[in-house]
């Protein structure tokens, strides 16, 4: 049992993000920021000195416009399951995955910039980006710089952001009604660590899927494309022997790490089972999406228990 | 049938009398409780699974600015003793000292330190040196029962204080065995035998509020424990004795509790804690964090079982044969007992001529085992209930005909409650009630058995049902015993002092139900304390479901005085002889002429400050003969995910027979609690050790527990029956129901994909691995 933050001395509470920056890049790397302190809240670290209190930078928020939906760094997960705009998004995908963190208490509190930065092995979030191909935009003493979830997530972000960075925004391309997506939490219960998470998103094009995009997450340590799979799927007409291919193609790609919850043969053989599942579902959600018009149809609540509506070609 | 009665208060779901201040907050549990200098104690603890403390220095340690006391095996006093809060003398073997130069697994007492400041006292624990000499350890029961195993208990004063066999120096900490019949000619009979081994697993309480306690010097100089536990008065009679100290000089305060299930009738850090308050001369604090509270307290017993039955094909069992070889983990507190249950509370439910059962238990390195909720029983009925399952289905019958034709019935007896006891013989016992017949009905009835038994899913996610029977006790017999105290107040109220103790379960509130039912008044004119061994009477606490059957009538017979006495006052008030007299509402009135009364704070106020003045109180004790069982029959649906061996539980009935329910909402409260608790056991619970036994996951994000939004419809529906020895006919609810989940979901999964599952926990890959070795068995 060890003493949280026990060389804690300093408190900001910035107005603007330039002030923040600016008090970051004193801070030398001692400094950090609080978000929603739901990681910082267990961090024994002794070299955090100071903290910067980014309630007061006005970046909660959702924003849409025509092309994308941009989403603030401290906007909560509960804000994100309850917007509409984010609902539409490829069939709900970035809304299942934002409902797939923790319980209500800590939706409440988890935010978007903090997640994606903590980047925990079992976190949801930064699989549905990665499969949006989410843009994140980033603030720091030399300026701003707009880099793709790719390229953030390719190592860990911790160690790609410099001490005085800030994440400010997360832009979500909006996705056409032919857009179809889907994210499945595996995990023990609905509020445990995931086990796996996979997020599909794809375009459904007559019998044929086009542009998908499959994430793997909570197999290791960071989220990452099945590209082979994806290529597998691409202007394919989806049958159910090609979902078999995907669903067999993912088990010998995936090389779970270990955990002590389940044997990783046993993960990988699952994940071939939830890709295949996620690419059924995400295809089914595309087309009710095109059935209707603009999209609007709600969906009902996401969770990992949800049967998959069936909707092989 | 169940016999028609009305009652005022009783059967009906008054409001938790400690409802209000729970859900506002104002509850005192132990932690709300601040005291001037009080210290913050912190425990060091073993590294090694298997170790003896070749030295330990805590000079270092004791000069730190802020350390006020240091405890060791070398300045308090070595006494055995058990940590299993039972009856006295207790059943468990005494193999615990306060600390030890031995210790035993993971997460042992090495040392404790009290401090100004929690820092402080974490910070002396890592100036304590230990050098240790590691020794070879053994995790495996069968392993540790091995002539060359290495002998945890090898201290000379390790002894049982009852004459039960024990027998340290080969690891068994306990041993029980009986026949009735002869078996084998039992087998002969049959025409088909079934034998299968089934295993249960390690699984933790997860109370929300970890052990904690607060001990501190009155101004008599009297050691003040106040701690969250399930017995006081055994906490007291224990503490005493650790700490050589007369039970005089102790009082031991219960507040409210925050969950318990068993984990909390263990005298865990009581004396720890004392022993430097005596020490410091000081309050001293003690409370586990999560992570000790998963190692370092109480466990439910894995083990390991083997059932071997006979049944003819008319349904009638020929013979039953179960052997049990449970994990006591590196102690013994309820090692024997918990066994014996194992055998008591599940064979008596059948009809069978010969029965044989073996329990042994061995003690291994890793955590202890202790009592939680089911206590042996939901092991056994694991294997009880699948087998009563392979059984109906060898011989082609449905279950619950098979069951029906099976279970013992109301005016029978079963040789089995004589023979098998806690650490003595058992009690000759017959029936009076047995509702099971209508609890197998009623809960088919709810799960539509019939028509969904029928169905056969093909696809990936396949449904089923099954079912179980169950029994439990209530009380302990002859050796449980309950008083309470019901004093009157001037204003027509009563205060009622109840040993008992309530720690979440609502007792509070059922045993003011039962006073106030006869003393024809609302519950809010019965103010319950529960409990403080200077002030309440003696109880040995909560625990062998015994609190409403057995404190409920020690609480109705002190009423009932009192009642006398209200009368006798009453009659020399209103001149008329007492049994003309009737209790109605707050009021004594006249039986014929109804207009002759007197208000119940007329009488207080005469008996108080008139005439003939005493005050209208009484105090009566309980103990009990026999323990009636409540019965139950559990109905789950499930959907088995072949894909990825998920088991998802849909709907899960519970009906049970549980005697009168005093309050029926709490009653189904305790059903519903306990089957979460038995779902969440069955399916996703697991300790994981390393090589070295040390717990990996202590904690609850990798030692999952259901939460509210895990939870299937649960219905639970009490079939009511009028058990004569229970207040106003009740028998206990509280632990029956835990021990469902486990063989209905197994049962289940066998309707939906034909595999028996027969070891726990059914986590997704086990079932998947089952389903694979099935499809390889069906090609072959």
């Amino acid at each position: 049992m060890q003493q949280i933050l026990p060389k804690l001395t300093e408190y900001f509470r910035p107005r603007s993000v330039a002030t923040a920056i600016t008090l970051l890049s004193k801070g030398k790397g001692r400094r950090v920021p609080l978000a929603g302190g739901t990681s910082l809240a267990l961090s024994t670290s002794r070299k955090i000195t100071g903290l910067l209190d980014l309630s007061d930078l006005k970046l909660r928020y959702i924003k849409e416009s025509q092309r994308s939906i941009r989403i603030g760094a401290t906007a909560v997960m509960k804000d994100l399951c309850k917007h509409a705009a984010v609902d539409r998004v490829a069939g709900g995908v970035l809304q299942q995955a934002a409902h797939a963190v923790g319980a209500t208490p800590t939706r409440n509190l988890v935010t978007v910039g903090g997640n994606i930065v903590q980047l925990f092995f079992w976190s949801s979030l930064p699989v549905a980006l990665l499969a949006l191909d989410a843009t994140i935009r980033i603030q720091g003493k030399s300026g701003r710089r707009s880099i793709s979830a790719a390229a953030f997530f390719r190592s860990h972000p911790k160690r790609h952001l410099a001490f005085h960075e800030l994440v400010t925004e997360v832009v979500v391309p909006k996705t056409s009604s032919s857009c179809g997506g889907a994210f499945i939490k595996f995990a023990r219960t609905h509020t445990g660590y995931a086990m796996l998470n996979v997020a599909c998103v794809l375009e459904r094009r007559g019998r044929a899927c086009h542009n998908v995009r499959l994430v793997i997450g909570a197999a290791t340590a960071l989220p990452f494309r099945l590209r082979k799979v994806e290529d597998l799927l691409e202007n394919a007409p989806l049958t159910p022997s090609l979902l078999e291919q995907a669903k067999s193609m993912t088990a010998q790609i995936v090389k779970p790490v270990a955990d002590m919850r389940a044997d990783p043969e046993y993960r990988k053989e699952v994940a071939g089972v939830l890709v295949k599942r996620a690419i059924q579902e995400a295809w089914a959600r595309a087309a009710q999406t095109q059935a209707v018009s603009g999209g609007r149809k709600r969906r009902p609540t996401a969770s990992r228990k949800r049967k998959s509506s069936g909707g092989t070609a | 049938m169940p016999q028609k009665r009305t009652f005022n208060i009783v059967g009906i779901s008054v409001p938790k009398v400690d409802g209000v201040s729970l859900a506002t907050g104002s509850a005192q549990f132990t932690d709300d409780f601040e005291l001037r200098s009080m210290l913050h104690a912190r425990m060091l603890r073993s590294p090694h699974a298997h170790a003896r403390i070749r030295k330990i220095d805590t000079s270092e340690a004791a000069r730190l600015p802020g350390v006020h006391g240091i405890l060791t095996y070398k300045n308090v006093p070595r006494v055995a003793h058990t940590t299993a809060g039972q009856g006295h003398p207790e059943p468990s073997p005494y193999d615990t000292f306060l600390f030890d130069r031995k210790v035993r697994y993971v997460g042992d007492a090495v040392a404790a330190v009290a401090a100004d400041t929690l820092q402080i006292a974490n910070q002396a624990l890592q100036l304590i040196q230990v050098d240790y000499e590691i020794l070879d350890p053994v995790f495996d029961p069968h392993q540790a029962l091995q002539k060359d195993a290495p002998i945890i208990h090898d201290e000379p004063d390790a002894y049982a204080p009852l004459p039960v066999i024990y027998e340290p120096q080969r690891n068994l900490a306990a041993h029980v065995d009986m026949e009735i019949g002869d078996v084998e000619a039992g087998f002969h009979q049959a025409d088909v035998l079934l034998d299968n081994q089934y295993s249960t697993h390690y699984g933790a309480h997860a109370a929300l509020e970890t052990h904690i306690v607060i001990t501190y010097l009155d101004e008599q100089n009297r050691l003040v424990i106040r701690t969250s536990t399930q017995v006081p008065f055994h906490v007291r009679r224990i503490v005493a004795r650790v700490l050589q100290q007369p039970v005089s000089r102790i009082r031991v305060v219960k507040p409210r509790i925050g969950g318990a299930f068993g984990g909390k009738q263990e005298i865990i850090l009581e004396a720890i804690s004392g022993a430097l308050t005596l020490l410091t001369r000081r309050p001293v604090k003690l409370q586990l964090t999560r992570e000790e509270e998963f190692m370092c307290t109480r466990t439910r017993h894995p083990q390991h079982i083997r059932l071997k039955s006979g049944v003819k094909k008319d349904g009638s069992l020929t013979a039953l044969d179960l052997s049990i070889l449970m994990n006591a983990g590196a102690y013994g507190p309820h090692a024997l007992t918990v066994v014996c249950n194992s055998g008591s509370k599940t064979l008596p439910l059948y009809r069978c001529p010969n029965v044989r059962f073996e329990g042994n238990t061995a003690y291994t390195n890793l955590p202890i085992g202790g009592a939680y909720r089911g206590y042996g029983a939901t092991q056994a009925f694991f294997a009880m209930g699948v087998q009563m399952d392979e059984m109906a289905h060898a011989i082609g019958m449905d279950p619950p005909t098979f069951h029906k034709r099976n279970h013992i019935r109301a005016g029978e007896g079963s040789p089995v409650f004589q023979a098998l006891g806690e650490g003595k013989k058992g009690v000759e016992m017959k029936l009076n009630t047995c509702g099971l017949d209508a609890c197998i009905d009623q809960g088919a009835r709810a799960i539509s058995w019939h028509t969904k038994r029928r169905r056969r899913d093909k696809g990936v996610r396949r449904r089923g049902v099954g079912m179980v029977c169950l029994m439990q006790g209530s009380a302990i017999p002859e050796i449980d015993m309950a008083a309470a105290t019901i004093t009157m107040n001037d204003d027509g109220s009563f205060i009622l002092l109840a040993g008992a103790t309530d720690l979440g379960t609502g007792s509070d509130t059922v045993l003011a139900q039962i006073a106030a039912e006869i003393l024809s008044v609302t519950t809010d004119q019965i103010v319950v304390h529960s409990s403080d061994t200077d002030f309440t009477p003696f109880d040995v606490g909560a625990y062998a479901s015994s609190t409403t059957y057995l404190s409920g009538n020690a609480v109705k017979h002190a009423a009932e005085q009192v009642r006398q006495q209200i009368l006798r006052v009453a009659s020399e008030m209103l001149n008329t002889e007492p049994s003309m007299l009737m209790l109605r509402k707050g009021t004594v009135m006249h039986q014929k002429t109804t207009t002759r009364r007197v208000s119940l704070a007329d009488v207080a106020h005469y008996s108080l400050y008139q005439k003939n003045q005493f005050h209208i109180s009484a105090t009566a004790s309980q103990h009990t003969h026999i323990s009636p069982p409540p019965f139950a029959a559990h109905f789950a649906e499930v959907e088995v995910d072949t894909e990825t061996g998920e088991i998802r539980v849909l709907e899960y009935v519970a009906a049970v027979d549980c005697g009168t329910a005093i309050n029926p909402a709490l009653a189904e409260g305790q059903t519903e609690g306990a089957i979460v608790n038995g779902i969440s056991f069955a399916l996703i619970e697991e300790f994981h050790f390393d090589a070295r036994g040390r717990m990996l996951n202590p904690n609850f994000n990798y030692y999952s527990i259901f939460s509210a939004r895990d939870v299937p419809p649960i219905k639970a529906i009490l079939v009511p029956t009028h058990e004569p020895t229970g207040p106003f006919g009740a028998k206990s609810i509280a632990e029956i129901s835990i021990n469902g989940p486990l063989p209905a979901i197994s049962n289940a999964v066998y309707h939906a994909v034909g595999i028996r599952l027969r070891h726990a926990p059914f986590t997704p890959q086990h079932v998947l691995d089952a389903l694979r070795n099935q499809g390889r068995q069906k090609k072959l």
